[in-house]
């Protein structure tokens, strides 16, 4: 049966690394990897591979997508996740960010397995993102709120618990995060 | 209010959409519509065949794609409106718009011109010339093979065609990896402004007034939510009618380009929406004359000849069943009942 030939296509170099490092893992074989706007067409014709994984947000979706309506000069028709079998596995895959086009008459059995990886792979760098950015996030608002707080303690002569305070329920009364009101405050003193 | 997440891609016909936001329709229907900008149309369809999106501006020729189950993903979809009419271009590279020889921007003097070019070319063993469309299922797609094919031009055997996202186009034309592309506005003007192509012809001068953009739901959606799919029909009438009131085209215009939509030049952008041109290789986008915003039959039974005849669908099909069951007048006969808020245009 031989193992299942899969090509990545991402602009995430990140994310093209890890998922390139766990379908290796899996025993799958990874016979490219691309660049979105790379020529799409000429790669999927050079590397004859059973499935096709990419972002679903790629804009270049529909090139693939074309592949599997063209039969003249190319009899490799690839289509979207298995043959509508398993909207629950669409549901899955399309939660996570993936796609699959798969070659026609690809076995679910031989399948699954890699969709199964890239929903993983695909999840776990999303979550990785997220933490990246609400990390950042933190640490940025904490510089804001100091810096807040320290222009109420100069202009308004309070100490620092009251201009807490003060931020607190400016940000309350407009149902925002402290990090923006701190950050609106700020904007406002440079403007002034 | 009715919650309702509306899927759309980067073009300037999103303009009704955005119209019916800013202008308060969707509002004055009892609706709040979120929009969600999408990158494919193949994944707006999966959004909107998954339930992630209520409703979505999709192609005309895709509701019947997916009536067939020719798409793929088989799963009903059903249009009670259209969007827009005409809109997209032809645009060739300098280098093959300097061998046409400039011919006048209609559709035989064009056709002619490239076959001239396309019978010098096999002559002298060059490779086959390249074009893009941008989906499988698209007026792009079809009114590209019918000039070809109008014009002596075999689309399968004497071309190359391939699928080219909009936003790449240009790129895609700079590296000379195509010769030429059938994309929706702005995407023409945008390759003349960075003086990578010129357009050649403007789709309206192949089969004026095809169907262009429709609203798509899935017929599940549809018979779950009758009250809210008239009420989004409702309002998007009221946009559509909107955007042919004399100078609200510039309006709408400061709209996308305000709504940081499309990646393309601003003066681009507000040149595609218009309509105080009429020349031939202006888009000439109707969104809301009289009942151009009905569901055409017309279009349908055209669209489904096309997928016939490039190969797409080879199966005996009911083509009256599938109109009717993807273009739906009833609907929205019943929804333009409901749009009262905007004078009725001149143009009836």
């Amino acid at each position: 049966m031989g193992t299942v030939r899969v090509v990545l296509v991402d602009d995430d170099t990140g994310r093209l690394a890890l998922l390139d490092r766990a379908m290796t893992q899996a025993g799958h074989q990874v016979v490219g990897k691309l660049d979105p706007a790379d020529d799409l067409i000429a790669a999927v014709d050079r590397l004859l591979p059973d499935i096709v994984l990419i972002d679903v947000d790629n804009p270049s979706r529909d090139t693939l997508e074309s592949l599997g309506q063209i039969s003249r000069d190319r009899p490799r028709p690839i289509v979207l996740f298995a043959q509508q079998s398993d909207p629950d596995t669409i549901r899955r895959a399309m939660a996570a960010g993936v796609s699959a086009y798969v070659v026609d008459g690809m076995s679910p059995a031989r399948l699954a397995p890699v969709i199964e990886v890239a929903i993983a792979r695909f999840r776990d760098y999303q979550s990785l993102r997220e933490e990246l950015n609400s990390t950042k996030l933190k640490l940025a608002d904490r510089r804001d709120v100091e810096r807040a707080k320290g222009l109420l303690m100069k202009r308004k002569g309070l100490d620092e618990n009251a201009a807490y305070e003060a931020l607190r329920r400016m940000a309350m009364d407009r149902n925002i995060k402290l990090g923006e009101i701190a950050r609106s405050l700020i904007a406002a003193a440079d403007l002034l | 209010m009715t919650k309702l997440k509306l899927g759309l891609l980067p073009l300037a016909d999103a303009a009704p959409l955005y119209v019916a936001r800013e202008c308060g329709y969707f509002a004055g229907q009892g609706l709040d519509v979120s929009l969600s900008v999408e990158a494919s149309w193949a994944g707006l369809r999966d959004k909107l065949a998954a339930g992630m999106l209520d409703a979505a501006q999709l192609l005309s020729p895709m509701p019947l794609a997916a009536h067939l189950g020719i798409d793929r993903l088989g799963v009903p979809i059903e249009t009670a409106l259209t969007l827009s009419r005409n809109g997209n271009s032809i645009t060739v590279s300098n280098a093959l718009f300097a061998r046409l020889d400039n011919p006048a921007p209609e559709p035989v003097a064009a056709g002619a011109a490239l076959k001239r070019v396309i019978e010098a070319d096999r002559a002298a063993g060059r490779p086959k010339r390249v074009f893009a469309h941008v989906f499988p299922f698209s007026t792009h797609h079809y009114l590209l093979r019918d000039w070809l094919l109008a014009s002596g031009i075999d689309p399968d055997r004497d071309v190359k065609l391939v699928v080219v996202p909009p936003p790449l186009t240009l790129k895609a034309l700079r590296e000379g990896r195509i010769d030429g592309y059938c994309v929706g506005a702005p995407w023409g003007y945008a390759a003349e402004h960075e003086g990578v192509g010129r357009r050649l012809l403007a789709t309206h001068t192949i089969r004026p007034g095809c169907a262009e953009k429709v609203l798509g739901v899935t017929r599940s959606w549809a018979m779950r939510h009758p009250e809210p799919h008239l009420a989004l029909v409702a309002a998007l009438i009221e946009a559509g009618r909107w955007l042919e009131q004399p100078g609200n085209r510039v309006d709408a215009g400061q709209m996308l380009v305000e709504a940081r939509l499309i990646a393309a030049p601003e003066s681009c952008v507000r040149d595609a929406l218009r309509d105080d041109r009429d020349d031939l290789l202006s888009p000439q986008f109707v969104f809301g004359a009289g009942e151009m915003l009905s569901p055409h039959h017309d279009d349908a039974r055209w669209f489904l000849e096309q997928m016939r005849r490039c190969g797409q669908n080879r199966e005996r099909i009911d083509v009256e069943d599938a109109v009717i069951a993807s273009y739906r007048l009833g609907t929205h006969g019943e929804a333009n009942v409901m749009a009262t808020s905007v004078m009725v245009p001149l143009m009836q």
